[in-house]
């Protein structure tokens, strides 16, 4: 009988980088190589159109980024992101303070009310929201009622809009990132504050929001980066009044067929949304464990 | 009683609340789509199931609902078999191959899906290569593939060390240690990955967009496209009927995994 | 010789874990690796069932150099702590699921089901799962698992521990019973001596990756080698002495072995608890001191004095009701032949 070779749970390492490589190569070919033409597209000059390649320049850059329109789109994408990730941050905290103390069964029930929607065409969604929010919705006749005026094909075309979409989008992740941080909350916490005295206000404050804050950070980057992301919900709430980056892209793209000016667009789109990513798991993981002291 | 007592009704009224502005569009959709008016109106004005069957015969919707059930079980099926694969092979690799290899894996949910949509439009064109069914399947199962990964390495970590010895104790080889015990215990995982692989496909709009083309349109696409240009029951009726195919996926997840899976 | 484990030794990282480990298992022994958590006793299993491979020296079964043979190729089979019952498998699923890896034909793996089930009382239970199962069931499924492979050696580790305090004194005769039945060999780990006593005919007491002692329980109890295995093994008095002859003890050249270690040669020796006189009569014996009773522990069954004499604390104890008070001066002592000399383990 031979001596075998050592029994481990491990298989030898060739099994297991066959295991992993179609995934890998799945990725790299399906969202690395694209990315490279779009920079190599990039460099192109604006007026090259479908053609292949010709030589590289920067001249579309200059055109592009030197366009105060497009810097309009870019002010108006980041502030319906940052408008809705705030309202949704804000909603989100007495959700999550509740859901991580309810019973087994009411955050089973929970979930699944908060996370179905996810589950759910987003067109079909915004056709919700067209319904509610289009003429003859029942946002806007309340708000007429309260005195607003409302133009008659309702709130479609407004920021506002876009805004209210957008935070139905990302109100689970608020929640659901809050929760994670507020279980780790020991009750006894708040209890020994108590003991020594604490108000209300020193509670929140001083206690329970340095110790959510690293969750807060971590939904409200993922939220960011959804909001300056996504393309349907401006595409159709806004319905082409208000462009944001995405829209704007998508127009460049198939519209104008202006691919050099698309392919930069999107290059900062990738990059500002890997920023907000990355950004924040740094900033996190250097100063906000989940078990950050209290003061 | 104090506000911070969870127990306050503050707190649960906020949960009512947030859970209503997040169901509500379903809700809508769904109620206006058995309006008897040929134009939408909520509340609904009489009722009738019409527009359901004439949803189905418009056909730009039918061919977008066949095209789409297609991609989808095909996205499905590429998200599922190689993320079962890459989550069995990663179980085994050592940290400095997962530091590489788990944010690799995360890429297709934070790289924006309008990059990609352009980015594949120019590289397909511009290479000759030219969209079609397969390479939009194949696209829209990477976006399906970190959850799948998630979900079956969940359950791959959740099986005790003494299993695998057990069964080698037992006289079971390694590989077919795999087979008899590890793929059997982890068959609630795979499923809900696959079921979160298809509806992550068929609820996919932008890459769909930039890769349509007049045989290649998606349901989400041909509804868009109709939204632009005309809002009635009929692509209302269309929507709860996704709504429902929606249903049976959750339903699905329920089942096996729980939705709290879904949780980051 | 079934197994022979010959100078085996273990590394886990920077740190040795066996060293030098040395014993052997005939057929049909029933041995018990007996020692405090983390003195190597499951490492030490662990060896012999396959699933770690020494660092060095040689381990044998039947006369076959098995160092790096993999498990599925032992004839042995290991009951796990924690069990290790496949969760997706029926306790009839479960129990044939060896057979069926090795292809063994559906009578012959039918009779074997049904053996194995009658031999550890599991009839009635061959549908159900694991999850419903109680901790005793689960670990007579974990049982039959093992034996209906007819494993030349069978090897537990800590099977009673995980049960209820009641359960245990129960599956632990259970677990006799089976034993006797079939024959087999098998090594037990346990860091209970009451368990090792009764399962075992030899005990390896293990400490800190080495081998204490092995012999028989009664070679055990009543002359354990090391200062280390007789307080394991129940000696409440251990004492040491600088020099001199032990019969000639006063209460200043006694030191209890807690305290710190001096330079000179050191004598060690034992006093059982119950060899121990309390009351007028220790005045009789050859070595006695004054004390007073500091603690009374009082079982029902019998009862166990702690008596301050100077700087030491002397055990005693009787199966009366209580004598003495707490509180109270008494003189304790004991003859000398009660005191079992002991080596120091270092």
């Amino acid at each position: 009988m031979t001596v075998e070779a050592a029994v481990s749970l491990r298989k030898p390492p060739n099994a297991a980088a066959i295991s992993i490589a179609p995934a890998a190569v799945l990725v790299v070919g399906a969202m690395g190589i694209p990315l490279v033409f779009l920079v190599a597209v990039a460099l192109q000059s604006s007026n090259a159109g479908v053609d292949a390649f010709h030589q590289v320049t920067l001249e579309n850059f200059r055109r592009v980024l030197s366009d105060p329109f497009v810097w309009r789109v870019f002010a108006r994408t980041f502030r319906v992101s940052a408008l809705a990730t705030v309202i949704a941050m804000a909603c989100s905290y007495p959700v999550a303070w509740y859901l991580s103390r309810a019973s087994h069964r009411a955050r089973s029930l929970m979930f699944l009310l908060i996370m179905s929607p996810l589950l759910v065409s987003i067109l079909a969604r915004l056709q919700g929201w067209l319904i509610l929010l289009g003429p003859g919705g029942v946002v806007p006749a309340v708000l007429q009622e309260i005195g607003f005026a409302v133009p008659p094909r309702g709130m479609i075309g407004t920021e506002a809009a876009i805004v209210v979409g957008l935070v139905h989008l990302v109100l689970p992740f608020g929640v659901l990132n809050l929760d994670v941080a507020f279980r780790n909350i020991d009750d006894t916490w708040i209890l020994a504050a108590r003991d020594l005295g604490a108000t209300d206000s020193v509670l929140f404050w001083r206690v329970l929001f340095p110790l959510s804050i690293g969750g807060l950070i971590r939904a409200a980057s993922a939220a960011m980066a959804v909001g300056v992301s996504i393309f349907a919900t401006p595409a159709l709430l806004g319905a082409g009044i208000r462009p944001v980056l995405s829209t704007l892209i998508y127009n460049q793209g198939l519209v104008s067929i202006n691919w050099p000016a698309a392919s930069l667009l999107a290059i900062v789109l990738v990059l500002g949304a890997m920023l907000l990513i990355l950004g924040a798991s740094w900033v996190v993981s250097m100063k906000y464990d989940v078990g950050w002291r209290k003061q | 009683m104090s506000p911070f007592r969870h127990e306050h009704p503050i707190y649960r009224l906020a949960a009512i609340l947030v859970v209503a502005f997040l169901l509500a569009p379903i809700a809508v959709v769904t109620l206006a789509s058995v309006t008897r008016t040929s134009y939408v109106a909520f509340p609904p004005r009489g009722l009738t199931v019409r527009w359901f069957w004439m949803a189905l015969q418009e056909p730009n919707f039918y061919k977008g609902l066949v095209t789409s059930l297609k991609v989808s079980a095909l996205a499905a099926i590429a998200a599922t078999g190689l993320g079962t694969l890459a989550a069995l092979g990663l179980d085994r690799s050592g940290p400095q191959a997962r530091s590489i290899l788990e944010p690799l894996f995360t890429l297709p949910l934070a790289v924006p899906t309008v990059a990609i949509g352009l980015a594949l439009l120019l590289a397909l064109s511009l290479s000759g290569i030219g969209s079609s069914l397969w390479i939009l399947a194949l696209v829209q199962g990477t976006l399906g593939l970190p959850y799948t990964i998630r979900f079956v390495s969940t359950a791959i970590e959740g099986i005790p060390r003494h299993l695998y010895w057990a069964a080698q104790d037992l006289g079971c080889p390694p590989r077919q240690v795999t087979t008899r015990v590890v793929l059997p215990i982890i068959r609630p995982s795979i499923m809900a990955g696959a079921a979160f692989g298809f509806v992550v496909a068929f609820d996919e709009l932008t890459i769909a967009l930039f890769l349509a083309g007049p045989s290649l349109v998606t349901l989400p696409v041909a509804m868009y496209t109709y939204i632009e240009y005309s809002f009635d029951p009929l692509v209302i009726a269309m929507a709860t009927l996704s709504i429902a195919i929606s249903a049976v996926v959750i339903l699905v997840i329920q089942r096996t995994v729980g939705l709290e899976a879904l949780g980051r | 010789m079934l197994l022979e484990m010959d100078a085996v030794s273990k590394q886990f990282g920077s740190t040795m874990v066996l060293h030098s480990i040395t014993f052997s298992v005939a057929e049909n022994e029933r041995v018990c690796i007996l020692g405090p958590s983390g003195c190597g006793k499951t490492t030490t299993l662990n060896i012999i069932g396959g699933f770690l491979v020494p660092d060095a020296g040689t381990l044998r079964l039947s006369g076959r150099i098995v160092n790096h043979l993999p498990a599925y190729r032992r004839e042995t089979a290991t009951v796990f702590q924690d069990y290790a019952l496949f969760p997706h498998l029926s306790v009839a699923e479960n129990i044939l699921f060896g057979l069926r890896v090795g292809r063994v034909p559906g009578g012959e793996a039918r009779s074997r089901l049904n053996w194995a089930l009658e031999l550890t009382r599991l009839h009635g239970l061959e549908r159900r799962y694991p999850r419903q199962l109680s901790g005793g069931q689960r670990q007579r499924v974990a049982l039959a698992r093992a034996l209906v492979m007819k494993p030349k050696l069978l090897l537990l580790d800590e099977p009673l521990s995980n049960l209820d305090a009641n359960l245990r004194v129960e599956m632990r005769r259970e677990l006799l019973r089976i034993q006797r039945e079939t024959g087999i060999a098998s090594i037990l780990v346990t860091h209970d001596q009451h368990e090792a006593f009764v399962l075992a005919e030899k005990i390896v007491l293990m400490e800190r990756g080495r081998i204490v002692q092995v012999g028989t329980p009664a070679a055990l109890f009543n002359a354990p080698e090391t200062v280390f295995a007789a307080r394991f093994l129940g000696f409440e008095n251990i004492f040491r002495t600088r020099g001199g002859e032990p019969s000639s003890l006063t209460l200043a050249g006694l030191e209890s072995a807690a305290s710190a270690p001096g330079a000179e040669q050191q004598v060690y020796f034992g006093v059982r608890a119950d060899r121990v006189v309390l009351g007028p009569n220790a005045q009789r014996c050859a070595v006695h001191f004054e004390g007073v009773v500091s603690e009374v522990e009082y079982t029902g069954e019998e009862t166990t004095y702690f008596v301050h004499a100077g700087p030491l604390t002397i055990v005693a104890r009787g199966s009366e009701a209580i004598e003495h008070r707490r509180g109270t001066r008494v003189s304790v002592g004991w003859d000398p032949a009660a005191q079992w000399m002991l080596r120091d383990d270092g």
